[in-house]
């Protein structure tokens, strides 16, 4: 007994390292993003005053380029408007026709976001008082940067669309059919991937590259970025580098769009049958390991949804 | 209990450094320098090897709480710690673990502190890249590794300059 206790106390070090590390690899491996969006809204709590602050002062800075970048967005959609007048002035003068709105917009400030890490969230100054909820698209006008995963009653996190783990969605090349995922590689905060583009499809550099109509969460035609360079793997499919039209690094005010219809939307799919449709949360996000797997006839979006059962 | 709140004023002020300065670096995507580590690092050398372990593993569970990193800092920052020892009497020599005190460039000699500084954080830069980007490619590793490593050792030898002349005794 008292060799067993001696022995214990010569490698009580390495037990206790075991212990210690065991309990961390335990975390590191059984965490999916809720947890970690979780871990990131409660340290939030924490720091969010700090950030708050941060983003108050370095705003100020950055006023002179946000009134221009406003002016230029009021001149665009004050252009769209009054094409849409001229168009639907007899459609619009009907009562029976229902409006057609499927997106809600709402403006938030971004308080927090990285772009070091492999797994970078965002966090902005809006929550669940506020009307958001997850799995609401943050998009700026540059295009998609993230969507919201978790809320607490002033505060959300978004996984940005530089988080190599959680961040998939559907893209395209503008006026062409041909869908594909995009993904981070966590190599530049300025490129993304699409990848599993058909080879049929043709495309340029410079072509641009937008948001899809089989996305649960972004409203589709949202730019994303422009090709940089492909190549064909396998002498089967594109695998494309987009440069991202927004800069992670500088995004200050996003819009949380809410997809009106997405419940409707998803119990419908659900119905046919496919079981993996409607069981998880995160249409946008699937696990690594099935990237390859994700199709590119639109179900690319739904299949990711098993993600709670394959971590 | 002074001696511990220096400690933790020192901690909660690299915390804040990394959290607000460091984890906003990115040079071209692949330097990620972690500072946190230095308070491990230069921990006195007769910190007994429990409480070593323990401050390991704490400092790394707050970064991960502060970046929402789940484990992956704690993995690292507690394998570190667990290397410690060993890595000291490699690089500083037994002797110097009797005598206590903190392991900086003014005690041990700025040559010998910097190979023991560089080789602590490769240690946990290794594990650490290798962990966080478990699907990619073996090169890119390797050059966040050699190059945040650099970055770090350069920050974290400028940051310890205040503690050289401390003659702190645990």
């Amino acid at each position: 007994m008292l060799k067993l206790l001696l022995f214990l106390k010569r490698i009580h070090y390495v037990l206790l390292f075991i212990a210690l590390e065991a309990i961390a690899i335990s975390v590191f491996l059984h965490s999916n993003v809720y947890q970690k969006a979780r871990i990131a809204g409660a340290s939030n709590r924490l720091v969010s005053g700090i950030y708050d602050k941060v983003a108050d002062v370095s705003g100020y800075f950055g006023l002179r380029t946000e009134n221009e970048r406003l002016v230029e967005e009021l001149a665009r959609l004050k252009t769209q408007m009054s094409a849409h007048l001229h168009a639907d002035t007899v459609l619009s003068l009907l009562d029976s026709v229902p409006t057609l709105q499927y997106y809600q917009y709402q403006a938030a400030r971004v308080i927090r976001n990285s772009i070091s890490k492999r797994e970078n969230y965002i966090t902005i100054d809006r929550g669940s008082l506020d009307g958001i909820e997850p799995e609401m698209a943050l998009i700026t006008d540059d295009g998609i940067v993230g969507y919201v995963v978790h809320c607490s009653d002033h505060f959300s996190v978004a996984v940005s669309i530089l988080n190599a783990r959680e961040f998939r969605t559907s893209g395209c090349i503008k006026g062409s059919d041909f869908a594909g995922s995009i993904y981070w590689d966590g190599l530049s905060h300025r490129e993304v991937v699409l990848d599993e583009i058909p080879k049929y499809a043709d495309m340029e550099v410079g072509d641009t590259v937008v948001t899809t109509y089989y996305s649960y969460i972004f409203p589709p035609n949202q730019p994303i970025g422009t090709v940089e360079s492909f190549e064909i793997v396998n002498g089967t499919f594109y695998k494309v580098r987009v440069k991202l039209f927004a800069d992670l690094a500088r995004i200050r005010y996003v819009y949380a769009v809410r997809y009106l219809e997405q419940e409707e939307r998803r119990a419908l799919e659900s119905t046919v049958g496919n079981a993996e449709i409607g069981s998880g949360n995160v249409p946008a996000a699937a696990p690594p390991v099935r990237r390859p797997a994700a199709d590119t006839s639109g179900a690319g979006d739904m299949t990711t949804e098993t993600e709670g059962g394959q971590q | 209990m002074i001696r511990f709140l220096e400690y933790a004023a020192i901690f909660a002020l690299l915390l804040i450094l990394q959290e607000f300065v460091f984890d906003n670096i990115s040079l071209g995507g692949v330097v990620n320098p972690y500072i946190y580590i230095m308070f491990i690092i230069l921990l006195p050398l007769d910190t007994p090897g429990w409480l070593l372990l323990m401050l390991g593993f704490g400092s790394g569970a707050a970064v991960d709480f502060m970046s929402g990193t789940a484990g992956l800092q704690t993995i690292a920052a507690t394998w570190l710690a667990f290397v410690r020892p060993t890595v000291v009497g490699l690089f500083l020599g037994k002797d110097l673990v009797y005598e206590g005190g903190l392991p900086t460039a003014g005690r041990v000699g700025v040559g010998k502190f910097i190979r023991y500084l560089a080789v602590m954080v490769l240690l946990f830069n290794i594990p650490f890249f290798i962990l966080e980007d478990l699907s990619g490619s073996a090169w890119i590793i390797t050059v966040r590794i050699v190059l945040s490593t650099i970055f770090s050792v350069g920050i974290i030898y400028f940051l310890h300059l205040p503690f050289v002349n401390t003659q702190l005794k645990v």
